[in-house]
């Protein structure tokens, strides 16, 4: 919302406090993570704290930032800290360090875009301060 | 490190035997004196080679890669040590960035024009059960009252709120478990200071944000 709107009432928007909860608990865990270990380890918390509320309170997380929870530990995975990235058959798979999960992406077919980052899939921006 | 391969000096040597090529020395030496069965094969197992690494690699397999069943299960996650939090290693001068990006996340979340409103106004039930749903893991917590004497006063930074506790880290930087039943908490945000009864908030931290809170609870402690 621009600034000389201010005094008309700002739109809401549904889970706004839920969606604002989620990105601070992302941006906590990036924080931490590499720090030293006991950080790494809390910073675990964190994500699997954020998976837990996205799931109770049905908000989906964005893709991109799925793609960086592992599905069995839910720790951050940071290419070549926290995970081991690997080209194998043309699929590049991603393994946690930690429990050995691996995501595997294909890598062969580039024109595929995921329907969240193709711009017909947002209808409407809000801005808040 | 020239020091480590000259001879023995000639003192020692003077009385030592002369014994010529040292293989063919062994070699004589483990005829004389092995069991007749062992020596008949000696030649051969003098050809053996022995890596001393070998145990060492058999420890170090690799495990193998999981992608049908990717959740883990309870036992597993108790191996591999994230269920609970370590006691040492913390630094409380290393959380001074989550800490502010909480009082960031704060001020959006509350969306505060100045002030609180009072407790007569329309907004209050309004903001009190927003201040409920907030997330508290960062933010810089005092202990104001509680039913046991040496925690009152302890202040620090939230690493990880459970149903039943704060986990906090001291200036200290020791990591401290404190009890959300039997507390009240305080906190400070710019020049507001909030007080929170623990026995308010006694629930999953992942339900507090879904579940319907009281609107009227009486403070007692
Ligand atoms: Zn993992």
């Amino acid at each position: 919302m621009e600034s000389t709107n201010n005094s008309t009432k700002i739109k809401k928007c549904a889970g706004k406090d839920n969606l604002q909860r989620l990105n601070y608990l992302y941006q906590a865990c990036n924080a931490i993570a590499t720090e030293n270990e006991t950080n790494h380890l809390a910073s675990v918390m964190y994500s699997n704290l954020a998976v837990a509320i996205s799931k109770k309170a049905v908000q989906r997380m964005d893709i991109e930032v799925k793609r960086t929870i592992c599905k069995g530990c839910r720790s951050l995975l940071l290419a070549g800290i926290t995970c081991k990235v690997r080209i194998k058959k043309k699929r590049s798979i991603w393994t946690c360090t930690k429990c050995h999960t691996a995501k595997v992406f294909p890598v062969q077919c580039p024109d595929y875009v995921p329907w969240n980052l193709q711009e017909e899939s947002v209808v409407e921006t809000l801005q808040y301060k | 490190m020239a020091d480590l391969y000259t001879s023995l000096p000639d003192q020692y040597l003077k009385n030592a035997p002369e014994i010529g090529d040292p293989t063919t020395y062994i070699q004589k030496l483990l005829l004389k004196e092995l069991p007749r069965s062992d020596s008949q094969q000696l030649r051969h197992d003098l050809k053996w080679q022995f890596l001393l690494d070998k145990h060492q690699s058999s420890q170090k397999r690799k495990k193998p890669i999981r992608k049908k069943k990717t959740f883990l299960t309870r036992r597993e996650r108790k191996d591999l040590n994230i269920l609970k939090l370590p006691k040492s290693d913390w630094d409380y001068n290393s959380l001074e960035g989550i800490r502010k990006m909480w009082r960031q996340y704060m001020r959006q979340n509350l969306e505060l024009a100045g002030r609180a409103p009072h407790c007569s106004e329309q907004d209050w039930a309004n903001f009190s059960a927003v201040l409920a749903k907030s997330e508290l893991i960062g933010s810089e917590i005092k202990v104001a009252r509680s039913k046991c004497p040496s925690h009152v006063g302890l202040t620090g930074t939230v690493v990880l709120e459970t149903k039943m506790t704060f986990q906090i880290v001291t200036q200290q930087s020791q990591l401290k478990i404190i009890p959300k039943n039997t507390s009240v908490f305080e906190f400070v945000l710019d020049a507001m200071k909030f007080t929170v009864f623990g026995k308010h908030i006694m629930t999953k931290p992942s339900e507090r944000s879904v579940k319907k809170i009281k609107s009227v609870m009486l403070p007692d402690l």
